[in-house]
């Protein structure tokens, strides 16, 4: 039996009541105002609207679409990943991971870059080759090659993540069974992997179904998601009460794939995020023949995931009279017609600044409620609803948790309107339940039986958690922290409505270059997206390093 | 005619470190051959070369006269027990035995495996998932699958290793029994001599990747044929003599009788081993005059194993002998002189 652990069963009360103030509250009063006064026969009509079947029907093709094209992609790279030594191995397994922490706008500018009406150089390629495109296609394929290259990474880290703890002999005993490698991979790694395949695919879908940024800059006027709907109906509408029907029925959706997931993949949801990498099953490919086509496979993978990327880096460098930094010393000036109010360089500062602050706020609270989660609670439904509920935020749209945030806290008596607290915070609620899945795997993995030997040598419980708790999570304390500072980095949905004009974050001050015409406002665009990759990466290398070392 | 399986000149580094060095050796149809070894000596590269696993850096496997080296794991026909059984998490018993039957029909599959099941004494766990299965269970599913696709040759990888000494002393027969009612040619690696003397036609000695001797169980333990075998049996005894004539020893402690001829000429320093389980306790020093090999010292430490006592003796000369000695008659005392008559069987020469 396991004795009472004192206050250790309490540590979730202030992360719940600072979710509960700053995230149910605000959520409620967007429903609360926005429905007001709204009768049956006005929901009837709702859920009877085109409106609604059209975004929701559209949202489901896309995200399947995206999907199943993510999986073709995602899954043949992961498995030769998993399976052998290739050369370039770690470079892959960065290049491959990068996109998921890489921030929409980065994402979307990369394939503007490379097709757009703006800069198109394969565009120029294909010309020069003898195709023409006229016009950046706006729309579907686009924006479903950038749902690819995103959630790429989901299924990869997942699905080697998961695979990483399959023994060579498992493997190896097929082979000796008469299996030709196909065969192997057919008849027993995928369906050893099947938990994991399911739970990427289904996060994959979440993430398409509520995406949001790619959709909008890359979508054209036709593409919708819900996310993107209620950003229209707010913004563009003023629609209040379609946005927050919208947003009611997008949580319901999101609610549903959550128990979806949890229901065919029980065992996957311990898979953290972030894991040391691991050397492959098989080692080094044997005959020459397979080293050149899976050497080449690899490298072929590499090129098209560094496009984009490399395409951002090419645009922001080529200037209108050749190769120079202009776009980047623009970024230092405060124009008299700048769509800021000061010098573009400051939304750096302003974005570091914050991101700061969100991983701060993730630590403070994140670690308390992650504690609380990872430690055997003498109540399993407790546990299982405290921790529903902490990752409630990833089921809610961030473009209604913004709006809520407006309605919220900009009115009296509670005026954050001008306060330096509001971005943070919003930050910090999209990176928690991120901060989560890093840190619980973690302290869950920690043996007991290390806690009760340092307890037998004399240590309190206090001095247990100091000495050897705390050591032995630290690298992954140290992986969460750095991932909620890149998602705070590059958070979109919910800045772009609390942002204030004159202190933009990075992608809100993309995102308005990128909306406006102009060599220039294209060529800063992609100078701040630039820098805000380097950020990233660096970021994501620091992560890749702590991996290692664990 | 060849030999069924042939292993020539095998040569494989890691990293620039030698593991496995010029090995060979053969095995006939039918045989039984067990590589013995200390942990890293080699074995398992041994076997995952055999098996096509791994490329060795040189050296050739030959199956019934064919050379295997082009030839990939899959079609060699070479089943595989390995150390921790690698059964498939997410297919159960019966599914997991039938993995290997390929081009059967379902009933002749069924069939073929509910007979093995049979023949293992597991048909009753037929519908369990592997993970509810215990050890010994385990490694009976594992052989039972590696059998019923009928492999040309078995490699077993150290098939008990992870289970108790119980359970490990009893499925060793039970494995051997099994393996020579099919008639299955069989190499088996273990690190434990009791093992590989059970299950063995003949036991090779795998040492710093090189095959140290080869040959019967029996030979292999009584004659080892350098000291570090004789160590890795547990042999301490291991003194320098001076040949007397064919049958004689001249030793620090006196003379000693051999059973086997010395190839050496009179006058020479050989090394000898001492097999620690071939001494008589001798009532007292009268007695001791009707024996060859005496010697006589105090007993400075005993150590009881139930069935047998190992215990150390302090020869009068100053060396420092190990036994083991039947429970009873009662072995004396700690401190108490001590008389031993060693046969002539047990003290072996030509220790390299």
């Amino acid at each position: 039996m396991k004795r009472s652990q004192g206050w250790g069963h309490l540590l979730w009360i202030v992360p719940g009541l600072g979710l509960l103030f700053w995230f149910v509250f605000p959520i409620l009063t967007v429903w609360r105002i926005s429905l007001q006064g709204t009768d049956g026969v006005q929901w009837v009509r709702f859920l009877t609207s085109s409106l609604l079947w059209h975004t929701l029907g559209q949202g489901v093709v896309q995200a399947t679409l995206s999907t199943l094209c993510t999986l073709t992609i995602a899954l043949p790279i992961s498995i030769i990943w998993l399976l052998y030594d290739v050369t370039g191995r770690r470079w892959l397994q960065i290049l491959l991971t990068l996109p998921f922490v890489l921030p929409t706008v980065v994402v979307a500018a990369g394939f503007r870059a490379i097709w757009g009406a703006e800069g198109g150089w394969i565009r120029f390629l294909l010309e020069w080759i003898g195709f023409s495109i006229h016009e950046f296609p706006y729309g579907w394929a686009p924006v479903i090659l950038a749902h690819v290259f995103y959630n790429v990474s989901v299924v990869f880290r997942v699905v080697t993540g998961y695979g990483s703890r399959i023994g060579a002999e498992v493997l190896e005993s097929a082979c000796c069974l008469g299996y030709s490698p196909f065969g192997v991979v057919r008849r027993v790694l995928l369906p050893m992997l099947r938990p994991a395949i399911v739970s990427a695919a289904l996060v994959v879908f979440l993430f398409c179904f509520g995406s949001f940024g790619v959709v909008l800059l890359l979508g054209g006027s036709t593409m919708t998601t819900l996310d993107v709907e209620i950003y229209r109906q707010t913004v563009y509408f003023f629609h209040m009460r379609s946005a927050a029907q919208l947003s009611i029925v997008q949580f319901c959706c999101t609610l549903f794939v959550v128990i979806l997931h949890r229901r065919l993949s029980p065992d996957a949801s311990g898979i953290a995020l972030f894991r040391s990498s691991v050397g492959s099953i098989l080692g080094t490919p044997r005959s020459f023949r397979n080293r050149a086509l899976l050497t080449g496979t690899a490298f072929a993978y590499t090129l098209s995931f560094g496009l984009p990327l490399a395409a951002i880096l090419v645009q922001a460098f080529r200037t209108s009279t050749g190769w120079g930094v202009d776009y980047f010393s623009a970024l230092l000036v405060n124009d008299s017609d700048a769509l800021f109010f000061v010098a573009p360089v400051d939304a750096v500062i302003h974005s570091l600044q914050i991101a700061c602050l969100a991983s701060v706020f993730c630590l403070a609270f994140g670690f308390p409620a992650a504690q609380f989660l990872a430690d055997p609670s003498p109540s399993f439904r407790m546990t299982t609803l405290v921790h529903g509920g902490f990752l409630l935020p990833l089921g809610a749209s961030p473009v209604i948790l913004g709006l809520g945030f407006i309605l919220t806290f900009a009115v009296p008596p509670i005026d954050f309107r001008s306060s330096w607290l509001l971005i943070p915070v919003s930050h910090t609620l999209v990176a928690f339940p991120i901060f989560l899945q890093t840190v619980i795997p973690a302290l869950r993995g920690v043996p007991d039986v290390l806690k009760q030997a340092a307890t037998t040598l004399g240590s309190s419980s206090w001095h247990v958690w100091l000495r050897v708790q705390l050591p032995l999570i630290r690298n992954s304390l140290t992986a969460a922290l750095i991932l909620s500072f890149m998602i705070s980095l590059g958070e979109f949905g919910a800045t772009v409505f609390i942002a204030r004009p004159h202190v933009p974050t990075l992608p809100i001050a993309i995102y308005r270059y990128l909306s406006q015409p102009g060599e220039m406002n294209y060529g800063r665009a992609m100078a701040m997206a630039s820098i805000l990759l380097g950020l990233t990466a660096f970021g994501f290398v620091v992560l890749e390093r702590i991996g290692r070392r664990r | 005619m060849s030999p069924f399986l042939e292993v020539t000149g095998i040569r494989k580094s890691f990293q620039g470190i030698p593991t496995l060095d010029h090995v060979d050796f053969f095995l006939e149809r039918g045989e039984i051959l067990c590589i013995l070894g200390p942990s890293g000596c080699g074995k398992t590269t041994l076997l995952r070369i055999i098996a096509g696993i791994e490329m060795p850096d040189a050296g050739s496997v030959r199956i019934e006269g064919l050379d295997m080296v082009d030839v990939p794991a899959h079609l060699r026909h070479v089943g595989m027990v390995f150390q921790d059984f690698a059964l498939f998490p997410h297919l159960n018993v019966r599914e997991n035995v039938a993995f290997g039957l390929k081009g059967v029909s379902k009933e002749v599959s069924r069939e073929r495996v509910d007979q093995m099941l049979e023949r293992m004494g597991i048909e009753t766990l037929a519908e369990r998932r592997t993970y509810e299965l215990s050890g010994g269970q385990k490694q009976r599913v594992a052989l039972a699958r590696s059998l019923v696709p009928q492999p040309k040759l078995l490699l077993l990888d150290e098939p008990l290793g992870s289970l108790d000494r119980q359970l490990r002393e009893r499925l060793v027969y039970d494995t051997a029994d099994i393996l020579r009612k099919v008639g299955m040619t069989a190499v088996y690696v273990t690190h434990d001599h009791a093992e590989a003397f059970a299950v063995a036609d003949r036991v090779a000695v795998l040492q710093d990747g090189r095959i140290a001797q080869i040959g019967s169980p029996e030979t292999v333990y009584r004659r080892p044929t350098t000291v570090e075998i004789a160590r890795f049996f547990g042999y301490e005894n291991v003194i320098s003599a001076r040949i007397l004539s064919r049958k004689w020893l001249q030793t620090d402690f006196g003379h000693l009788e051999i059973a086997a001829t010395v190839s050496g000429n009179p006058g020479d320093v050989v090394t000898v081993l001492i097999r620690p389980d071939a001494a008589v306790v001798l009532e007292d020093e009268k007695a001791a005059l009707q024996h060859v090999n005496r010697i006589s010292g105090s007993l400075i430490r005993r150590r009881f194993l139930g069935s047998q006592m190992y215990i150390d003796v302090r020869i009068d000369s100053g060396q420092l002998l190990s036994f083991y000695l039947p429970s009873y008659p009662p072995v004396p005392e700690m401190g108490e002189t001590i008389h031993l008559a060693i046969h002539p069987e047990a003290v072996v020469v030509d220790v390299g």
